[in-house]
């Protein structure tokens, strides 16, 4: 007996659909972050994220969900309660040998980096074409923003700039980024976090 | 929240120390709660996490032959510290812990007309199945739970966009503990 959570033969057919397809449009990439943190593991990011919109749908229909303005925090809540129910899970303790056992071999450092795992090699190369067409400056300025995780007033003291005109640099940076990748591989698409 | 009012998108110190993973895990989930209500600051992490992402590969690829012969003999010596410690262990070893990425699913589907029929082999232990529908790129479109190892739906009518689909075995507590591969769905 087929119980159907999605729309494929809902039949209430198309706001079903609707509400499945926008609550992934929101929410998807968020929760996908939200459990690599703490799973460091795509596979199981992307479970826990799905399983969190299923059970949200599930909450939406029964009306669970008095306000729509609590909607984030029911999402926020419902994927808390997933991830630890993970941690309690015998599949978390092999995955966590299975991570120790990957982060000895490869040592490369990128482990250590838990949200890196969403973030596939294609992505990455095309995110990089983009960033070696920028000047020397800029992508410095990103280096010691996002890999350094220098603060703004170190980086500001650094470059001997008062706040402000670091704060116009490094929007300037990262709209040429963003025009760049836009122009990068056109036609494919710039799917990010998928 | 109002997307002019977020502090945490203006001075962007804790979005990246976030994304750096520097945060205590209690700061790191105030951060993740805000994260779910404020859309500006979501695109700004997934920014982040990219660009992190493409500029920490790059310093790893371009560290030079000494640190690649580093990185080689370490692992050399690992891995045969788990090779020892493996050997030691195995006559003790307890059974196989549940896993999805240890159990595939052997499946097969197929599209006739806007009809989508599939079938799996049953999966023990398995309490159900999810039949998953994903887009071009990835991204899952609908789902649907079955306690059979068949499945059978409209679909919708062709398009030039190519859908994929896979199918995950469930324990009693939901969990996966089997899955087959990401298939294109064809005809």
């Amino acid at each position: 007996m087929a119980r159907t959570t999605g729309a494929v033969s809902d039949p209430a057919g198309g706001s079903a659909a609707d509400v499945a397809a926008e609550l992934n449009e929101r929410f998807w990439k968020r929760l996908c972050i939200f459990a690599a943190r703490r799973l460091r593991d795509r596979s199981a990011a992307e479970d826990v994220a799905q399983e969190t919109l299923r059970r949200v749908i599930e909450a939406l229909r029964q009306e669970k969900i008095e306000k729509l303005e609590a909607l984030p925090a029911f999402v926020f809540q419902t994927a808390r309660n997933i991830c630890l129910h993970y941690g309690r899970s015998a599949r978390r303790q092999e995955s966590a040998l299975l991570r120790f056992r990957g982060g000895l071999q490869t040592s490369s450092g990128e482990e250590e980096d838990p949200l890196a795992v969403l973030v596939d090699e294609a992505r990455r190369a095309e995110v990089w074409e983009a960033l070696e067409k920028l000047e020397d400056d800029d992508r410095e300025l990103l280096r010691m923003l996002y890999v350094d995780g220098l603060e703004n007033a170190e980086i500001s003291r650094r470059l001997g700039v008062d706040p402000g005109t670091l704060r116009v640099r490094k929007h300037r940076a990262l709209k040429r980024l963003a025009d760049l990748i836009g122009n990068v591989s056109p036609g494919t698409g710039t799917q990010s976090i998928t | 929240m109002s997307q002019t009012e977020c502090r945490q998108a203006a001075d962007d110190d804790v979005l990246r120390e976030y994304v750096a993973g520097h945060l205590s895990e209690a700061a790191a989930e105030e951060f993740e709660q805000h994260l779910f209500e404020c859309d500006r600051c979501a695109e700004e992490v997934e920014r982040a996490i990219e660009i992190r992402a493409a500029l920490k590969k790059r310093r790893v690829a371009g560290s030079g032959w000494r640190v690649g012969l580093a990185i080689a003999a370490t692992l050399a010596a690992v891995a045969f510290g788990l090779w020892q410690i493996e050997l030691r262990q195995q006559p003790f070893a307890p059974p196989p812990l549940r896993s999805a990425n240890t159990r595939e699913i052997s499946a097969t589907g197929r599209l006739a007309g806007t009809t989508f029929t599939a079938s799996w082999n049953a999966v023990r232990d398995a309490r159900s199945y999810r039949v998953q529908i994903f887009n071009a790129i990835g991204e899952p479109v609908t789902w649907t739970e079955t306690s059979a190892t068949k499945f059978s739906a409209s679909i919708g009518a062709k398009n030039s966009e190519p859908r994929y689909w896979k199918v995950q075995a469930l324990d009693d507590d939901h969990i996966v503990i089997a899955s087959s591969q990401l298939m294109k769905i064809s005809s």
